[in-house]
């Protein structure tokens, strides 16, 4: 470890915060200061974590702290200039940029680009890959306790949950179970009767989708669908020797395996660690990694970028109507290119926003 | 004993339908018709059939039928079907699926309920013992709660292969109302299925009663390590799959049962290949006879399986989750094609089963 804790800064008083806890929690770390465009959300937040440094404008800050490492915690149309601007000009070590990665695949790369001519360490916030019942469920599968995966399958998570939002955690988490195999294509649809937004950016009604992974396996996920009975956030493994149920919502840690054989169920517990201590692991293993100490980040944008390309997959079948293979064709993003040219005309007019003026890291 | 009237309607697939109602007891082919004079005479050769027509209005009028196979192509099913039931027959099998849209299906249903006639689809495939005792199984308990049927093919289209797997997954899981699907279609192709419009490919996820999820694919090709045309059952207390155990037969369906509440079974195919038509002609004998109360071929089945092809379809042309009943009667697909929701990227129209034309006994 080095002996100097690493000077972190952290953008987006909403969902920094739990990146401010990450810094605060971890001793190779120092929170120096925090930023964010609106004055009171900026005050609320530094007070939390008595940081003195207090900026609303993004590249003042970072012009006056020069930090070693970068959170940033805004909505996601805005990931791809911050990241941009502060690897291009201000090289911190590492940043450490929230989920989704970006709203368009030609973000992503550009972002990742800006990274490496720079020498800048990126990884993208989904940290549910730091989640023990999903490093579980990867090395199940890996040691074959259900021999070769046939078919996985995600129900609609929570309501609200939006497949930038929530389906970019769970494509990030279900490709690490899987053992991080490359998505070879899509098929999709997508439904935009309303005229719904996160955080000021375009969201979907709902959606539905398959996408197959090297190797074979087709996932089969939902997103705001009505259950319809089944239990919220369930997943679902299947092999040629048994079957691996993921239940009990986000904050369920309930592993259940049935093997062939006849042996019967098996409950695996994992230990009790929600989204703060993930969050802990992240922030730990990104100091280590922007210092050298270890080669590889779990959340590393390299992987992160496919979990774009199948966010942005989905809408790129819907709005073409085709199987798309990846890596995409179409660099911009498919969802604001179907509403600009009218293909999916609201049938119950109203602006409102999924999560917008939301205080709850989520 | 009544010997029940059978006439069958198109002879290319419809010979498998004269040759069922000719080895079943009680029943006997009184008369075939098809436009094609050449296949007529070959076929009602072959069965020493002496009524021939190259009508169908011709062969009702005339031959005083109980039952009338309409094996034609899709287009034609819902009108040699309506046709058939303006006279005094009892049942009416059409072959799959029902029609090309809802509003058509849902017709043929209400013309036949109306008049008393017991309506069939050609969804033989619900014969095969595989699916009969993977479904006895389901029903009673073996992998608890269904959650999830898996399910595709990799060739042959979702009226023509697929809508048979769709309705086999319906039948495992005890025949449940479907409740929406969302699905997507690909057509950059020029193509059809005997002159009638098909996709390139599709997909679909519906969610039937109690909250299972029927998820299937066709035309996409080779599927990891899930064999063409398995069902992957799971349920809250197990995983049941129903798979062809030889490479070399298709139809060679075993099944597999991983349970939490029983012993584990594994049952390849006994070798004993299902004569469909014979099953199918048995069956409706003995529902005719009042032996039974039922056909599992029954069109109130069918309608659930037809109702998903059409939502599967609907859901690509609006860009929505489509919830049942389907609301939209006319043909999606056409419909979405007429609107130019799917240009065709590499022109040149082709047909994936025309000219094919089935060999003589080699309709199963």
């Amino acid at each position: 470890m080095s002996a100097e804790p690493l000077r972190a800064v952290v953008v987006g008083g909403h969902i920094g915060r739990t990146h401010a806890h990450g810094y605060m929690e971890s001793n190779r770390t120092d929170l120096v200061a925090v930023c964010d465009m609106d004055p009171a959300t900026l005050e609320e937040f530094a007070d939390e974590f008595d940081v003195e440094r207090r900026y609303t404008d993004y590249e003042t800050m970072l012009r006056e702290e020069q930090p070693d490492l970068l959170s940033i915690g805004t909505p996601q149309q805005h990931h791809a200039w911050m990241t941009i601007l502060a690897a291009t000009r201000y090289a911190p070590r590492a940043i450490v940029c929230e989920k989704p990665m970006a709203s368009s695949t030609g973000q992503g790369y550009a972002m990742l680009a800006a990274c490496e001519r720079n020498g800048v360490k990126l990884a993208i916030g989904h940290q549910g890959r730091w989640m023990p019942r999903h490093e579980q469920v990867r090395q199940l599968i890996a040691d074959g306790a259900i021999g070769n995966v046939l078919t996985a399958f995600a129900g609609p998570p929570k309501p609200d949950a939006g497949l930038m939002n929530i389906a970019t955690h769970q494509l990030s988490y279900w490709q690490f179970m899987l053992g991080d195999p490359t998505p070879l294509w899509v098929l999709a649809n997508v439904q935009r009767q309303t005229d719904r937004f996160e955080r000021s950016w375009p969201a979907e009604d709902l959606a539905g989708l398959l996408v197959e992974f090297e190797g074979g396996v087709r996932l089969s996920m939902e997103s705001d669908t009505p259950p319809e009975g089944i239990e919220r956030d369930l997943r679902v493994i299947t092999g040629t020797e048994g079957v691996i149920w993921l239940s009990g919502g986000t904050a369920g840690n309930v592993i259940r395996l049935l093997r062939h054989g006849g042996s019967g169920w098996e409950t695996i517990e994992t230990s009790d660690t929600p989204f703060n201590n993930a969050r802990e692991l992240e922030i730990d293993a990104l100091a280590a990694w922007a210092t050298g100490e270890i080669d590889e980040h779990r959340q590393d944008a390299h992987l992160a970028i496919h979990t774009l390309e199948i966010l942005m997959g989905i809408y790129e079948s819907a709005r073409t109507h085709s199987l798309v293979r990846l890596p995409l064709e179409t660099k911009g993003s498919p969802l604001t290119a179907m509403i600009d040219a009218g293909d999916l005309p609201l049938r119950y007019p109203g602006h409102y926003d999924i999560r917008h003026r939301s205080a709850t890291p989520d | 004993m009544t010997t029940y009237r059978a006439g069958v309607i198109g002879l290319n697939l419809g010979q498998s339908h004269v040759r069922g109602y000719d080895q079943a007891d009680g029943v006997e082919v009184a008369a075939v018709c098809d436009i094609d004079e050449q296949r007529l005479e070959d076929v009602a050769d072959q069965y020493d059939v002496a009524a021939r027509y190259t009508d169908a209005t011709a062969m009702l009028e005339a031959e005083s039928l109980d039952i009338v196979s309409v094996a034609t192509p899709a287009a034609l099913h819902p009108t040699m079907t309506l046709l058939a039931a303006r006279y005094p027959v009892q049942a009416i099998i059409s072959e799959k699926p029902l029609a090309n849209s809802m509003g058509e299906a849902d017709a043929m249903l209400a013309t036949c309920d109306a008049a008393g006639i017991k309506l069939l689809c050609g969804y033989q495939g619900r014969h095969m013992r595989a699916f009969e005792r993977a479904r006895g199984l389901i029903a009673d308990g073996a992998i608890g709660k269904p959650l999830a049927v898996k399910v595709g093919v990799k060739e042959g289209g979702l009226l023509n292969q697929g809508s048979h797997l769709i309705d086999r997954a319906l039948y495992l899981l005890g025949d449940p109302d479907p409740l929406w699907v969302l699905g997507q279609v690909q057509r950059d192709t020029d193509r059809y299925e005997r002159g009638y419009v098909c996709e390139d490919l599709c997909f679909c996820i519906a969610a039937v009663e109690g909250g299972a999820r029927i998820i299937y694919d066709n035309d996409i090709g080779p599927h990891g390590n899930l064999n063409d045309r398995a069902f992957v059952v799971t349920g809250d207390d197990g995983v049941l799959v129903v798979e062809p155990t030889d490479p070399a037969i298709s139809m060679s369906f075993g099944i597999k049962l991983i349970s939490g509440n029983r012993e584990d079974l594994n049952e390849p195919w006994d070798g004993v290949e299902t004569n469909f038509m014979l099953e199918q002609a048995k069956e409706l004998v003995a529902w005719l006879n009042g032996d039974i109360d039922g056909h599992r071929q029954e069109g109130r089945h069918a309608i659930k399986s037809q109702a998903v092809l059409m939502g599967l379809y609907e859901s690509a042309r609006t860009h929505t989750l489509v919830h049942m009943p389907v609301q939209t009667k006319l043909a999606p697909l056409e419909a979405a094609i007429n609107e130019g929701a799917l240009p065709v990227r590499y022109p040149g129209a082709y047909d994936i089963r025309r000219p094919l034309v089935y060999a003589k006994d080699q309709v199963s």
